[in-house]
């Protein structure tokens, strides 16, 4: 009960920062780096949680720049021989470092040493990895040194593999097929943390971790910690955790979820408002034969991706409430001239249009109200709230909670809220996505 | 394009709505159209609309007693359907039950749901909100999806009705969202499922290599009968951490992250309450009244298709859920049918997941079987041996 | 008529030679004892296990953990095991077997299997036995008819949450027909992997009678393994790679677990074919790197390497080390051969 006071002032900065970069948040589409050749480097450095904590961990860096966590996301073109050197740059003691990049094809591996299962970069030294992006798709990649430790110490990433075919503004597919076409995409790299094994590892007392009594108590997506998942990416005080997660749609289209599950947990999924279609799992689209298509897909609203693995899915929203969810009283249209039951330009659900609100909502004196609650049950419409309440949803989107169903994990070091949780908005098709 | 002839009647509704229940200020007031004294119930000349379902819950604390006897504080849910509004209050106070009650609903049926939030009894110096997050419903919208952030919540003493137009068929399930992590170890966590109009059709009609007889119920619409089933019933993977509760009950500081389960149940009990047709003892701490209604004893005849709707609101772990004997057909995941049905002997369930599951006894011998969880320390009641996630398939 | 008296004959033994090939039963004797088993690290941990004995136990193999592979040729369809309960020390249980995945086995007798209750210091029934059991110093046998082929785990199906830990699970197959583990499912090599753990306080707290109501430790619930196991061994410096085919085989991995938590084997630069889970066969086979190994459970995985090699397989949920010393744990390392000159080569998917 206590929580939810004292966390609603750290939502001050969250939305702060938000609010002053107009009416939508910048979106990326997912940040990364692209080419054909990578050269990363595995260092030590800190990374902040929303209680207060500082973590040190190691995590690779690109180039020789500041390390991130997750490391950068390599964003690749099916068909590329892609060639990653690694250096280590680890603290005294860390040992050896590798990567490993499970789906990718006729790997080989060149200099460095031998590890027990694959070539290192030893203290200082270097390693180069080469392989054939052959397949188009979601990957994860991780260290293949004592994965026990550097998994759990930072060393993670994901893979993106365009497919042949695939063009920013014109053709956004995931696979070689039109059914994995979207329209945005997000990136949801999932992990966790034990900060006893970091704080050994940071005093120079690794003989004292026990990997067998291993309990996390803190959970990321993309490396950062609830409410860190919503502010904007790069913001300067988180230097070391780049990536944001905040997804976003408009009615009626479809958004692209990779999961990547960098952890060593199970983490069940969940996306309120919807269903997704999950079409493809580790990197493999889920067809009866090769060129069918997803026809194996299966719609999900909670999906568990076995560490090391990768889902795709495609979330689609629209409203099927049995009232009209742009209200009753301005006078808009539902125009379906294709007969799919929905507005050709808003998609609003016709079937639904001109019904009213069926329930008289609580006094406000008797209601709670969310900080995402525009103050009206209509979309795109913001109503007055009392004082201090709301203010996060300025232009009347509708929120949807997307997070790990093990609410435990929805919390930071003993804190609620935070953990493995974002919120997905929809925007009305008057809101523009900034850089969708 | 206009809306189609049945929009007419929440309009019409509406208005009866704000004649029964004007909107006061910490009050109880359940919404329910047709109905005009506020127990959610049509008696007397009370006229119920057609297709349409009334529930009132009361959402609050109580008291339970897990397998081996230990008593437990919990917030959740119970059903006053039926009461008058103001008598609400005092016979929901303290009364709620684990699991939810469950909610049965059949595909497109107006569904009324009145939320009344009755206090923390145990705790005075709480005054935490509750909702119902209707969990796997499809095409959402916030008002009523119950996720508090970016919703609203109601407040103690005060009512909230939802209003769903019932979605497609399957097994959902629903809980408090409110402080999520907290109310749902708490125990504010339901079955639901939606039953599809394919039950329905005219006797005789033909779906595929099929025929429809009155009688006959499926787990979609499917169109050809293949997830046809004689008996149903829901399977909920529950787990208590028992310091949590306690710290809870003594007003200590919630351990959020040293949270442990170690009281794995099904709907609401351990074995062997699992199996007992009698509830266990009602606990003083309640006024003595049944807060744990629902066993997970699961019969029937040789040659009859069970239908398990497992779904699992487990708050820290995954349980795997086997029935070693019996083979379990999976034909939907998550309320969807599945585009290919497998067959598998056990299955690996988060917290927010769900499966239906047919288990066709025709060709199994009659007698006891066992669906129990693989993760086979959880055959525990805490310290206790012999008990935990443990349930039986009797076939006669 | 002589004639037609030998083609009667001739029929009758023609019709009992095709009815010992419907009901053809294969037949094991497997004794259950207590042993030590020492991990890399020197520690010494009791185990309960099972050995293979040769008919009516005349004579037994070592005991060991997993138990024997129980090979059921594909002609066999039906499965008779003996068990005999020799669990000796301070503290010792009833047995039985159970194999997941197919039917509850009888006594051979009985139609229907036999669970065994007990009563509770409250006189409530609790299960103990899935199954009909067999009593320390005894002989039971345990009855499958008919036996499905596929990847299966024997295990006791008594007091489950101990036994099975203690080490009492091993392999079971049956191919569906030579060379084809299910119907249409052909393979070259096969490999099995099969995944455990042990917690070795509940191990001592047992054999020295220091578990159950009112000991030191009173239930499971509080299992924390410190080692984790691949064919029985926790890996160390002293584990050799398994021999897996040649490049442009199919090779069949068949996976278990018999351990209480879910593993996720991954084979490095492969992807895994996983056609089969419990014994049953998918309409589709599922293209994964990652694939998840739930306690319990069995998969049955085709990989086609396509170039000589050692790779690792290795727990992606990180069981990898010994206590808490590393490298250890789960890591095992499979060895491709160079593809034999002129061999069919099978592509990769």
């Amino acid at each position: 009960m206590r929580s939810i006071m004292t966390q609603r002032f750290r939502w001050f900065p969250v939305m702060a920062i938000l609010l002053l970069l107009g009416a939508s948040p910048a979106l990326a589409a997912i940040q990364g780096v692209t080419g054909t050749t990578f050269n990363l480097t595995a260092k030590a450095d800190h990374i902040s949680t929303p209680d207060g904590n500082s973590i040190l961990i190691w995590g690779y860096a690109l180039n020789n720049g500041r390390m991130q966590y997750p490391g950068p996301t390599l964003i690749l073109n099916q068909g590329d021989t892609i060639s990653i050197t690694l250096t280590n740059n680890l603290p005294p003691g860390a040992g050896n470092v590798s990567i490993l990049a499970p789906g990718q094809s006729g790997g080989t591996a060149t200099g460095g040493v031998q590890g027990l299962i694959t070539r290192e970069a030893p203290p200082g030294g270097s390693v180069t990895y080469t392989f054939v992006a052959a397949q188009p798709g979601t990957y994860a990649y991780y260290s293949g040194t004592r994965p026990e430790l550097q998994v759990e110490m930072g060393l993670v990433g994901a893979i993106i593999v365009r497919p042949a075919g695939f063009n920013e503004t014109s053709n956004k597919i995931a696979y070689g097929h039109p059914e994995s076409r979207y329209d945005d995409e997000f990136l949801f790299l999932l992990s966790e943390m034990d900060p006893n094994i970091h704080e050994f590892v940071e005093a120079g007392l690794m003989n004292m971790i026990d990997n067998t009594k291993y309990w996390p108590v803190y959970w990321f997506i993309n490396g950062r910690a609830a409410p860190d998942t919503m502010l904007d990416a790069n913001v300067p005080f988180l230097p070391t955790q780049p990536y944001n997660c905040l997804p976003t749609t408009h009615p009626g289209e479809r958004l692209l979820m990779r999961i990547v599950n960098a952890s060593r947990d199970l983490h069940p999924y969940h996306t309120h408002g919807n269903h997704h279609k999950v079409i493809a799992l580790d990197g493999r689209l889920l067809e009866s034969a090769p060129g069918a298509g997803p026809d194996l897909a299966y719609a999900a609203f909670t999906t568990s991706v076995p560490p090391g693995g990768t889902a795709d899915g495609i979330f689609y929203w629209i409203a099927k409430a049995g009232w009209d969810i742009y209200g009753t009283d301005n006078g808009h249209d539902c125009v379906d001239a294709d007969g799919d039951d929905l507005d050709d330009a808003t998609h609003e659900y016709c079937p639904d249009h001109g019904k009213p609100f069926p329930v008289n909502l609580p006094h406000k004196n008797d209601t709670t109200f969310g900080a995402f609650w525009g103050g009206s049950p209509f979309l795109g419409t913001a109503e007055p709230l009392p004082p201090g309440e709301g203010g996060f949803n300025p232009n009347g989107a509708y929120f949807f909670m997307w997070h790990s169903h093990s609410e435990k994990e929805l919390t930071n070091f003993d804190i609620f809220p935070g953990g493995m949780l974002t919120m997905m908005f929809v925007e009305p098709l008057s809101a523009p996505l900034v850089n969708p | 394009m206009k809306g189609n002839r049945v929009f007419a009647l929440p309009g019409f509704f509406l208005l009866l709505l704000f004649i029964a229940s004007s909107p006061g200020w910490a009050a109880i007031t359940v919404q329910c159209p047709g109905d005009t004294n506020g127990d959610a119930i049509w008696t007397g000349s009370e006229v119920r609309p057609d297709n349409t379902v009334c529930i009132h819950l009361t959402a609050g604390d109580g008291f339970i007693r897990m397998a081996d006897g230990y008593l437990q504080y919990i917030f959740g849910f119970n059903d006053f359907t039926g009461t008058p509004p103001d008598q609400v209050m005092d016979e929901a106070m303290l009364s709620q039950q684990f699991p939810a009650p469950t909610i049965k609903v059949k595909e497109g049926q107006n569904v009324y749901l009145t939320l009344s939030n009755v206090g923390m009894v145990q705790r005075p110096d709480l005054f935490d909100a509750h909702t119902v997050h209707w969990h796997g419903f499809p095409f959402q919208t916030p008002v009523f999806d119950g996720e508090p952030m970016a919703s609203i919540s109601i407040n103690m003493g005060s009512s909230l009705t939802y209003y769903y137009a019932a979605p497609d068929p399957g097994t959902y399930m629903y809980h408090c969202h409110f402080e999520a992590t907290e109310h749902m170890q708490m125990g504010m966590l339901g079955n639901l499922y939606v039953t599809p109009r394919q039950d329905d059709l005219p006797d005789g009609t033909v779906l595929g290599s099929h025929v429809h007889h009155t009688g006959d119920r499926y787990v979609f619409n499917d169109g050809d009968g293949s997830t046809r089933y004689d008996v149903d019933y829901p399977v909920q993977i529950l787990a208590f951490d028992p310091r949590f509760h306690d710290a809870s009950m003594n007003v200590q500081p919630l351990p959020f992250a040293m949270m442990r389960d170690t009281y794995p149940m099904l709907n609401g009990r351990g074995y062997p309450d699992t199996v007992s047709l009698t509830p266990p003892a009602p606990p003083d701490e309640n006024g003595g009244r049944v807060s744990q209604p629902m066993n997970s004893l699961i019969t029937a005849s040789r040659g009859q298709r069970i239908l398990l709707r497992i779904s699992s609101l487990s708050t820290v772990e995954f349980y795997t859920l086997s029935s070693p004997g019996i083979p379990m057909l999976v034909v939907g995941k998550d309320a969807k049918q599945l585009p290919a049905y497998f067959t598998t002997n056990s299955l690996t369930l988060g917290g927010g997941e769900s499966y239906d599951v047919i288990l066709d006894t025709a060709d199994v011998a009659r007698g006891t079987y066992f669906l129990y969880t693989t993760n086979l320390h959880n055959l525990s009641n805490d310290n206790e041996d012999f008990g935990g996630m443990m349930t039986e398939i009797v076939i006669n | 008529m002589r004639k037609k008296i030998l083609q009667i004959i001739l029929i009758i033994i023609i019709a009992v030679f095709c009815l010992a090939g419907v009901s053809s039963a294969a037949e094991f004797w497997l004794r259950a004892g207590t042993f030590i088993k020492t991990m890399p690290d020197g520690v010494q941990v009791p185990m309960w296990g099972f050995a293979r004995c040769t008919a009516n136990f005349a004579s037994c193999g070592a005991l060991r953990v997993p138990g024997p592979p129980l090979i059921v040729p594909p002609g066999d369809n039906s499965l008779t095991i003996h068990l005999r309960n020799n669990l000796v020390g301070p503290y010792t249980e009833p047995v039985s077997l159970v194999i997941p995945g197919q039917a509850m086995p009888t006594d051979g007798i009985a139609s229907s299997p036999a669970p065994v209750k007990v009563p509770d210091a409250n006189g409530n029934l609790r299960v103990r036995s899935l199954v009909h059991e067999t009593l320390v110093g005894s002989d039971g046998v345990y009855v499958w008819n008919p036996l499905k082929p596929g990847t299966y785990m024997y295990e006791s199906g008594t007091h489950q949450a101990v036994q099975v830990q203690m080490g009492l699970y091993g392999p079971l197959k049956r191919d569906a027909a030579p060379g084809q583990a299910y119907s249409g499912i052909p393979f070259d090599r096969e490999v099995v992997l099969f995944f455990s753990e042990i917690d070795p306080a509940l191990h001592n707290a047992v054999v020295t009678d220091n578990y159950g109501p009112g000991k030191s430790m009173t239930s499971t619930m509080y299992y924390e393994p410190k080692y984790f196991l691949i064919n029985g061994q926790p890996y160390s410096s002293a584990t050799s790679a398994i021999p897996a085919g040649n490049a442009g085989q199919r090779v069949l991995i068949r996976f278990l677990n018999a351990g209480l938590e879910s593993r996720v084997p991954v084979m490095d630069r492969h992807y895994m074919s996983v056609l089969a889970e419990d014994g049953n066969l998918f309409a589709h086979p599922k293209e994964q790197y990652a694939p998840l190994l739930a306690a319990g459970k069995t998969l049955d995985a085709m990989i086609t390497p396509q170039a000589q090699g050692t790779y690792a397989v290795y727990d992606r949920m990180l069981g990898l080390t010994n206590a808490a010393a590393s490298p250890g744990g789960m890591l095992a390392f499979l060895r491709i051969a160079t593809a034999p000159a002129g061999a069919a080569s099978h592509g990769q998917r």
